[in-house]
């Protein structure tokens, strides 16, 4: 039993100095992710790296200023994370910035707040988060820490609608940038091309539930408008008919949709369909009900997508990681104490333009040169240095509109 | 003889050691890997504000533990709890009133455990899951009903926000736990229904009356945890206190508690384990670990805290 | 002489700084009964116990069979020969009573590796049935059974054909009448087949019925070796106890006095009272009268025993109390009835727990003012039942299953005289518990009977019952068969005949 004991108590401790022997490799773990991934890609992407912070410090070195941001996201595993650190590390040195990242809780604001005061007491000067949870407590945290917060793939809508004045009211909360736009409705319309186009009779439609996404309603509302208009046009046999809209708590599809529904030839699941909707056609053999989708997973939502395997998918949306640079540049701009000149007094909820995928042609665009995709460095719109100069407080010519701008030229059609 | 004494003394104390132990250990570590950042103001005020809750729902939960027994309803319950705290106190414009109608639930709440289980001759255990049930759903009713993912509070909370009212409010409950605990027959009643019931009830112990004193208490502990986590995000939603339940009981074993209860069982784990917990995820941060080894590296030192806490002739596990 | 066995040579033991054998020498010949005796704490578990594996002497050798013999566990001594059976429970719960008997050995009940649970059964009854023991059936749970079956199915367990050398440790206390014979008849048979037995006990008068050799230790150390010669010499009792206790303890064991005086008060009435199997039983119990309560185990004075302390179901009548019907242990022991159970470790004390919590818990009630209990009060009580007990230990923060059998017993006595209860029901008093502890016990008790209390005394041993009850009731079905009152002329053949 003592011998048990003390090997225990002996495994615990070698765990934990091991662990911090890693952790401490890992205190400048930007730039060891940054090489990793560098030396993954090798070729092409490295040498950009190089050129780009080679380029960066020859126009702008003398004025960098090395940041801390925290960056809290709501999940911690998946492409889109990936992708975004593969970005962030891309960029780290040329902007010298440090990413830290955190899991965020999508139910408990108290831990989302720990988190956030952990992210603070460990020296972040920034923060970037991708929930909206308990968002005015951490407002007020960041305020009497003196540390910028700025939101990323999230509207804040919540905050927006309940909690205005203390949330965007506050001098420490410098906006946000959506997932994609915030009246995202548009793909809606879209989507209903498509069903119209591939002479689907009989269509469901998914979402979540309208407390926790209010907006997916617009995007059912637009799809069923077009569906409608079209309706009164085609001949009867034509028509498309739409079963009602069901909501998704939170958790897979249930079977029994599928057997009460016999003769659904498509869905459109605004719900993220990949993890809800998608296993469950598999695991009932339904994967020729076509399926039309938020989110991606780049895993088999790409391989069965359009004419390829099961050719479930057909529609998918998304936003790139890039659109990151919004909440970055004013954070950056902020903490270096010089702004835009055409600054909008009251910080914004900021579109970018979604990466809507409903085509073979688009799909193959996304996987041989997004990021998203990838999570190669080479592959993002901006290098580091285009960030650099994004800032106002490094390039003088740079301004506010050129920041939104940017970011709402990320979509397909901006692939090469 | 002075060596012998040290020794049974040693082997009389291991387990206290022992969980002083992890908590010093953590404390000199994260020292050392932080640079001195765990020491810094701001970082000594957040894991006061980071513990705060945990202390004072846990140090309601040593009585519950003591008895051998696990509560897995506190998280629904907290949840519940600051949703009908921030309504009540929305809707009538009075905090106070918001907080004396959770704490009525909650000692209800008391009741039901203590009373029902015995009523029905059930382990606490389904007690305690039935009402987790009852408390999820009802949770998720309140947020239907209000069609929105947050609801935040109207009233100004600023006087339970600080860290000033945190410490005090740890200090209370931690002094209302230590005198219930060592000083009225609760505390030693407790232990010996964890230790051996049917010795206790042979000493002429109503059990079933202070099973219910105990869960009653419990049920103030987690109402006033309640309220300063409400105070603390000034909002509550659906998935408000998820979680709870477990954290709980990782903070208790943390601070050497037994989960099988008896005479072993001591206030102080409630205090030292909740530390333990938050200061090892804040250390963890502090010292730049990424999140996906963190949760590696707690599960190794939880594990190895249970292994060398764990006697095999008491055993750890809950009857 | 025969032929020997087994020699232990200058054994030493020690637990920390606690000295628990010294300078041992033991030597088991051939087709001997060997007795142990002495006091608890004395050290016969202790050199049985390294003799069977369970634990290493700190110094010393032991040679078995001519060599060498240092067994690192208990399954390998059992496979050179060397079985014990211990004081506490064994036995695996949930498993059937075949299970046990082989549990280690299920291969040879596999057939192409499927577990073959008829073959089981049929040999675990041929094997129950070869010790006499047809009532118990492979087949059934071993929960089925109560402790003192499960204690013979362990007994059946522990002796094979090639067992040399059995330890029968403090097992006949917890068996009755014909589970003792049972016994007793298996380590003749181990005699007869030139094999060893050493027996453990604290029974002084069985231990002289069987033994063939005896050795008596006290605090670690060998006191002296009796032959059966000298053991049926007069006076060779007295001379043990001595030995045992290590000074002349006398003749006075127990109540010297014949009075059987008593109160005029009734403290305690039992009203026609139904429960179970038990009807219509009524008695009454005055302040300062001890009842003594006999019969073999399961005749029903047990029930008797808890259903004055609220333990029973009560089907018809009642158990007046002061005017106060009881029904639950809360209420009994707010009306002053103490009860010392007969399952000390499961219901009387709290094991791991200190001596302090299990002397206060009864008397916290009446301790706290305004729910406050002082620990500064509550250790004076304590301390002052430790010393008025002799309660060996060091101090009031041992945990009680660090303590000896006697001192056990000692701390579930002091409950009820911390809480001052004016009447005490006692189920197996001395059960388990050495002479000297007994002694002090019995003269405990003669003094609670002069302080007024009232006593309901139930035991299994005869002798202790004549020596101590004013009145005492003869159980047998559930019936109270016969009442003898207390006198110098009774004797224990005189009551076998109602018991059996």
């Amino acid at each position: 039993m003592k011998l048990k004991k003390l090997l225990a108590a002996a495994l615990a401790g070698v765990m934990v100095v091991g662990s911090f022997a890693g952790c401490s490799n890992s205190g400048d773990n930007g730039d060891d992710n940054g090489d990793t991934s560098a030396a993954q890609t090798e070729g092409a992407g490295g040498d950009e790296t190089a050129d780009a912070s080679g380029d960066g410090e020859e126009a702008v070195s003398a004025e960098i200023v090395d940041h801390k941001i925290g960056i809290g996201l709501y999940t911690d595993s998946g492409k889109s994370v990936e992708a975004l650190k593969a970005f962030l590390d891309g960029i780290s040195e040329t902007i010298g910035c440090e990413f830290v990242y955190t899991t965020l809780s999508t139910y408990d604001e108290a831990t989302n707040i720990s988190s956030i005061q952990n992210l603070i007491s460990s020296g972040c000067e920034g923060i970037i988060l991708t929930a909206d949870m308990g968002t005015q407590a951490i407002v007020e945290e960041c305020e009497a820490a003196g540390v910028y917060m700025a939101g990323y793939l999230c509207d804040y809508y919540t905050s927006y609608t309940t909690a205005y004045d203390e949330v965007f009211g506050n001098d420490y909360f410098l906006g946000t940038v959506c997932d994609g736009r915030s009246d995202n409705s548009e793909y809606g319309t879209l989507v209903a091309e498509k069903v119209i186009e591939g002479g689907y009779k009989n269509v469901g439609v998914i979402t979540f539930p309208a407390y926790a996404y209010p907006k997916q309603a617009d995007i059912d509302a637009k799809f069923r408008e077009r569906i409608q208009e079209y309706n009164e046009t085609a001949d009867e046999a034509d028509q498309i008919t739409l079963v009602d809209t069901i909501e998704l708590n939170f958790t897979a599809l249930e079977d029994t949709y599928l057997s009460e529904n016999p003769d659904l030839d498509c869905i459109f699941s605004v719900a993220a369909g990949a993890g809800n909707v998608y296993p469950v056609l598999v695991a009932n053999g339904k994967t020729d009900i076509k399926l039309f989708t938020t989110g991606f997973e780049g895993t088999d939502d790409a391989d069965n997508f359009g004419s390829k395997g099961n050719q479930c998918y057909q529609g998918v949306m998304f936003s790139t990681p890039e659109a990151i640079v919004y909440p970055l540049c004013l954070i950056i701009d902020k903490l270096n104490g010089t702004t835009y000149s055409d600054l909008p007094e009251e910080p914004e909820v900021t579109d970018c333009s979604p990466m809507i995928v409903l085509s073979d042609e688009d799909m193959d665009k996304v996987i041989n040169g997004a990021i998203y995709y990838s999570a190669d460095y080479a592959d993002a719109f901006l290098t580091g240095e285009d960030v650099v100069n994004l800032c106002a407080s490094y390039n003088p010519d740079a301004t506010y509109a050129n920041l939104v701008d940017t970011v709402n030229h990320m979509g397909v059609e901006d692939l090469q | 003889m002075g060596k012998g004494l040290n020794k049974t003394w040693l082997k009389a104390h291991l387990g206290s050691l022992l969980s002083y132990g992890g908590l010093v250990l953590c404390i000199i570590v994260f020292s050392i890997l932080s640079q001195g950042g765990l020491w810094s103001a701001y970082n000594i005020r957040i894991l006061f504000q980071g513990v705060c809750v945990y202390a004072i729902v846990s140090m309601g939960a040593v009585f519950i533990y003591s008895m051998g027994y696990m509560d897995i309803s506190v998280g629904a319950q907290i949840g519940v709890y600051c949703l009908l705290c921030i309504l009540i106190s929305n809707a009538t414009g009075s905090l106070l009133l918001g907080f004396l109608s959770i704490l009525c639930i909650a000692l209800v709440c008391g009741l039901i455990n203590g009373y029902v289980a015995v009523m029905l001759g059930l382990p606490s255990i389904v007690t305690s899951i039935f009402l987790n049930s009852i408390f999820g759903g009802v949770q998720m009713l309140i947020m239907e009903w209000q069609g929105t993912n947050s609801i935040s509070i109207e009233a100004d909370m600023s006087m339970f926000k600080g860290t000033g009212s945190m410490v005090a409010a740890i200090v209370v409950i931690a002094a209302i736990s230590v005198y219930l605990y060592k000083f009225t027959p609760l505390g030693k009643y407790v232990q010996g229904i964890g230790a051996n019931e049917t010795a206790t009830k042979l000493c002429g112990v109503s059990t079933t009356k202070w099973k219910v004193i105990a869960y009653a208490f419990f049920g103030l502990c987690i109402a006033v945890g309640a309220l300063f986590l409400t105070a603390r995000t000034g909002a509550a939603g659906k998935g408000t206190g998820t979680g709870y339940a477990m954290d709980i009981m990782v903070a208790l074993l943390l601070g050497g508690m037994p989960l099988s209860g008896g005479m072993r069982s001591k206030v102080s784990s409630a205090l030292i384990g909740s530390f333990t917990y938050v200061i090892l995820t804040n250390g963890l941060t502090l010292a730049g670990v990424e999140t996906s080894y963190m949760y590696v590296i707690k599960a190794v030192i939880f594990l190895a805290i249970i292994v060398i806490t764990c006697r095999k002739k008491d055993g750890i596990l809950p009857r | 002489m025969e032929e020997i066995l087994l020699e232990i040579k200058h054994m030493n033991k020690k637990f920390g700084s606690i000295v628990a054998l010294k300078d041992v020498d033991l030597t088991i010949r051939r087709g001997q009964i060997h007795g142990l005796i002495g006091e608890n704490g004395s050290g016969k578990s202790t050199i049985t116990s390294i003799a069977a594996g369970m634990q290493q002497a700190t110094s010393g050798e032991i040679f078995y069979k001519g060599k060498p013999w240092k067994p690192t566990s208990m399954v390998e001594a059992q496979r050179h020969g060397i079985s014990m059976i211990l004081q506490e429970a064994n036995t695996i719960e949930g498993c059937t009573v075949a299970e046990n008997l082989f549990a280690g050995q299920e291969d040879q009940f596999s057939t192409l590796g499927f577990f073959n649970t008829k073959k089981l059964n049929k040999a675990a009854d041929d094997l129950l049935k070869k010790f006499g023991l047809d009532f118990i059936k492979g087949k059934d749970i071993i929960t089925k059974y109560g402790f003192e079956e499960r204690k013979l199915i362990e007994i059946v367990r522990a002796v094979t054909d090639e067992t040399e050398i059995l330890v029968v440790d403090e097992t006949s206390t917890a068996l009755s009448f014909d589970g003792r014979k049972i016994l007793y008849k298996l380590m003749d048979q181990m005699v007869a087949k030139n094999k060893a037995v050493i027996f453990i006990s604290h029974d002084l008068d069985e231990i002289m019925e069987h033994c063939t050799i005896l050795t008596v230790l006290r605090d670690g150390e060998i006191r002296g070796e009796i032959s059966k010669e000298e053991m049926n010499q007069p006076g060779s009792i007295r001379k043990i106890r001595e030995l045992m206790v290590g000074r002349d303890i006398g003749d006075q064991f127990y109540r010297s006095d014949y009075d059987v005086s008593h109160g005029k008060d009734v403290v305690l009435e039992y009203r026609n009272v139904s429960s179970n199997n038990i009807k219509d039983f009524s008695l009454k119990l005055h302040k300062g009268e001890i009842i003594g309560i006999g019969g073999l185990s399961g005749c029903g004075m047990h029930e008797i025993g808890r259903m004055a302390f609220g333990l029973e179901h009560i089907d018809k009548g009642s158990v007046v109390c002061g005017e106060k019907a009881v029904e639950t242990p809360t209420q009994a022991v707010h009306l002053g009835i103490g009860y010392i159970s007969k399952n000390r470790d499961q219901e009387a004390l709290i094991l791991n727990g200190s001596i302090n919590v299990n002397i206060e818990l009864p008397s916290l009630s009446s301790l706290q003012k305004h729910s406050f209990v002082s620990p500064k009060k509550a250790r004076d009580l304590v301390n002052e039942e430790i010393s008025l007990m002799e309660i060996k230990c060091e101090s009031g923060n041992q945990w009680v299953n660090t303590l000896s059998g006697g001192n056990k017993q000692k701390v579930s006595f002091a409950k009820w005289i911390a809480k001052k209860s004016d009447i005490i029901i006692m189920d197996c008093p001395t059960r388990g518990v050495d002479i000297g502890v007994k002694q002090s016990m019995y003269r405990l008790i003669t003094d609670m009977k002069r302080e007024g209390k009232a006593i309901l005394m139930i035991s299994e041993e005869m002798t202790e019952l004549i020596g101590m009850a004013d009145q005492l009731l003869i159980m047998k079905d559930f019936k109270v068969k016969k009442t003898f009152m207390r006198s110098p002329d009774l004797k224990e053949t005189d009551i076998i005949e109602y018991m059996i």
